[in-house]
């Protein structure tokens, strides 16, 4: 029973991650119908700038001084930089592409994720190898009836939950949300009714990137190592855990996230030689999802979703 | 007038003599091009660095020494640790007539995946880091030679230290690759051949970052110590993750791939006590204390656990070069019929050209670093391990 707990915890925090960028993901489907495929490599970004920004501050003696409030500051700021570049994207690419058939904008997206991974190989110093990642997560173990819990999966969590709560206050309760969710379900009607479109698929990039940006840090904060190219397999996950759960619906991503997270870790635990095979149980999944219900869990137009 | 003329002519004729009785201009030395093939970008680019760094510095010092009998130039080229960049540039190296041998690859997949290329050329293939056995005894080639132990005589010593702490129980963590398969098969064979046993082996991918669904099945199995049959960043994610886990009275061990410095980076504190049965400690002898000298007056890159044999590969080939001139053909037998000192030892090889010893070493991981286990304060007793109850 405790290895059944402790696979649970496990599988918490992978879904977490995965929920991160699987509601960025869903976002972006849902406001202009985009599968944005340079979202992972945004992830892979937010570490590349939080290791110089870190690397500074530790350099300038600060993180000795007050690390505890340091480093949520930290994050926030690359956060807000991700966010930025999520808006960079959507200005400089999305928006002049927007008329185009969404074949070409999703192709654009592939390419700027292929501008972002060569980038860091060639602006970070040896970018192309796997940089040891700060370790900005409490360490420890907290032990309750043989059962360990590790501070730092418990952080990515909690901090994980407060994203998905506040994220959906903001959709649900705020006039911000309103207009995203009247935009997804018909920009045209919405900008009939006064809702500054352009905006609102501003805030979408914005939420979605530093979301991105936050799962990145996570990430490589958890595992203890960033690569240029950690991105795409994000960026899969993501994509996949949106298409489970309804690509386009803010729940549909939370569930398909954490579906998707217990099918690899259970499934690696429970199949004989599942570890190595892992991914093609994801993918599987996935595929099941695709034949039997393209809509996801809780999707209901994917046709006219993607 | 005509006595004028032969006065000038006679003139000229003498200032000539005079000119061709002073010393003889120093012939121009001939350019021979000689390769270099490792992983100089990726995951596994520290190492390929290091060896790089170690291969021009023997070409240096002998070029420095002035009475080389020609000029080298090096190429260099990056196999990225993945076979088919390998084999693009093996093929590159190989097919070039201009280049007479090539010191290459750390990585055993790349290895196998360009020994026929250089052996369809008939140029000798010098490996410097990559072990699996059938690198050399797969094949009845005699263009390659290796310098460095196999995987098949490292795993030996892992066992018998194994044996030597009385850690019997395993379970190995192997990746999937030709490397960590055959490592895996290898340390099965070796520590049963002694009694021990293997619970079981677990595959892992390369790249993979969670571990929890392996490390429970480990922690069900209770094993007195996890074997991890793969490279650095892997070793590092399998080893955080386990003493998260709670298993942190098992002893952990990995192949030469995981001796990297780069290891204690990733794993820190948790790195303490993990051991790694790995390749030539290079402060044994006093060459090696000369090559890290020489090595550290020139380049800040560290150079990493193959460094050393980088160097010798470099020094066989020039020894190579000067005996018989660049002539490919002459150079393969050259290399394959005679034996050479180098900073690892007396390096001779057997009848598929592989060294004998090499300088197999035990490390374990002390303050972040490879330390070898007799100079350690865990073999003086300073430390404990916490398995070593």
């Amino acid at each position: 029973m405790n290895t059944f707990f402790q696979l649970f915890i496990s599988a918490l925090l992978v879904s977490s991650l995965y929920t991160l960028v699987a509601v960025g993901f869903t976002m972006y489907v849902g406001v202009i119908n985009l599968a944005n495929f340079s979202h992972g490599d945004t992830c892979v970004m937010g570490t590349f700038l939080l290791m110089p920004i870190f690397l500074f501050a530790t350099k300038m003696g600060w993180l000795s001084a007050g690390a505890g409030l340091l480093i949520p500051v930290i994050i926030i700021l690359v956060m807000l930089l991700t966010g930025l570049w999520g808006a960079g994207i959507y200005k400089i690419l999305v928006k002049p592409l927007l008329v185009a058939p969404r074949l070409i904008l999703l192709l654009a997206s592939v390419a700027a994720g292929q501008v972002i991974r060569e980038a860091i190989r060639v602006i970070y110093p040896n970018g192309s190898n796997p940089q040891v990642f700060p370790k900005l997560l409490p360490s420890g173990i907290l032990e309750i009836s043989g059962l360990r819990f590790g501070y730092d999966s418990l952080t990515i969590i909690f901090l994980s939950v407060i994203c998905i709560i506040s994220l959906n206050f903001i959709i649900k309760r705020t006039k911000m949300g309103l207009a995203m969710r009247a935009v997804s379900q018909n920009s045209d009607v919405s900008q009939m009714m006064g809702i500054n479109i352009e905006k609102t698929i501003i805030t979408v990039f914005i939420i979605g990137s530093a979301l991105a940006g936050l799962a990145g840090i996570l990430n490589g904060a958890f595992y203890g190592i960033t690569k240029f190219n950690l991105g795409s397999n994000l960026g899969i996950k993501g994509f996949s855990a949106a298409v489970i759960g309804g690509l386009g619906d803010f729940q549909g991503a939370i569930v398909g996230g954490v579906l998707l997270g217990f099918i690899e870790v259970f499934a690696a635990a429970y199949i004989p030689n599942g570890s190595q095979y892992q991914d093609v149980f994801s993918f599987l999944a996935v595929i099941a999802f695709l034949i039997f219900r393209p809509s996801g869990i809780l999707g209901e137009k994917i046709f006219e979703k993607v | 007038m005509v006595k004028k003329i032969l006065l000038v002519l006679i003139t000229i004729l003498i200032v000539a003599s005079l000119v061709g009785c002073g010393p003889a201009k120093p012939a121009e030395k001939q350019t021979v091009k000689i390769g270099f093939i490792g992983p100089l970008s990726g995951g596994n680019a520290a190492v390929g660095i290091g060896a790089k760094n170690s291969f021009q510095l023997k070409v240096d010092e002998v070029l420095a020494a002035g009475d080389y009998p020609y000029n080298i130039e090096v190429v260099y080229e990056d196999d990225a640790s993945d076979p088919a960049t390998g084999v693009a540039a093996a093929t590159k190296i190989a097919s070039d007539p201009d280049i007479v041998a090539a010191a290459t690859h750390w990585n055993s997949p790349v290895g196998l995946a360009t020994v026929d290329i250089f052996h369809k050329y008939g140029m000798a293939q010098i490996f410097w880091g990559t072990i699996h056995r059938d690198i050399i005894y797969g094949n009845d080639y005699k263009e390659p030679v290796r310098v460095i132990p196999t995987s098949e005589q490292s795993m030996e010593l892992a066992a018998e230290y194994a044996k030597k702490f009385g850690i019997m129980d395993w379970v190995i963590v192997n990746d999937t690759t030709d490397y960590g398969t055959k490592i895996r098969d290898e340390f099965t064979a070796a520590i049963e051949k002694r009694g021990g046993k293997i619970l079981e082996a677990i595959g892992v991918t390369v790249g993979q970052q969670d571990f929890a669904a392996v490390l429970s099945r480990v922690g069900e199995l209770d094993p007195q110590g996890i074997f991890y049959a793969g490279v650095t960043t892997e070793a590092a994610g399998v080893r955080i993750q386990s003493m998260k886990a709670g298993l942190t009275d098992v002893m952990f061990m990995g192949p030469p791939g995981i001796q990297s410095d780069t290891f204690g980076e990733i794993v820190l504190g948790d790195a303490e006590g993990t051991f790694c049965s790995g390749t030539f400690d290079v402060n044994s002898t006093p060459e090696g204390i000369a090559f890290v000298e020489a090595y550290n007056a020139k380049y800040t890159d560290p150079f990493e656990q193959n460094g050393p044999y980088a160097y010798d590969s470099a020094a066989i080939i020039l020894d190579a070069l000067k005996a018989v001139g660049p002539d490919k053909a002459k150079i393969v037998d050259y290399i394959l019929g005679n034996t050479f000192k180098g900073v690892i030892g007396d390096i001779q090889w057997d009848e598929y050209g592989q060294n004998g010893v090499g300088g197999l070493t035990m490390y374990v991981n002390q303050d972040q670093k490879w330390v070898k286990y007799e100079d350690s304060e865990y073999a003086s007793g300073v430390r404990t391990f916490p398995w070593d109850k």
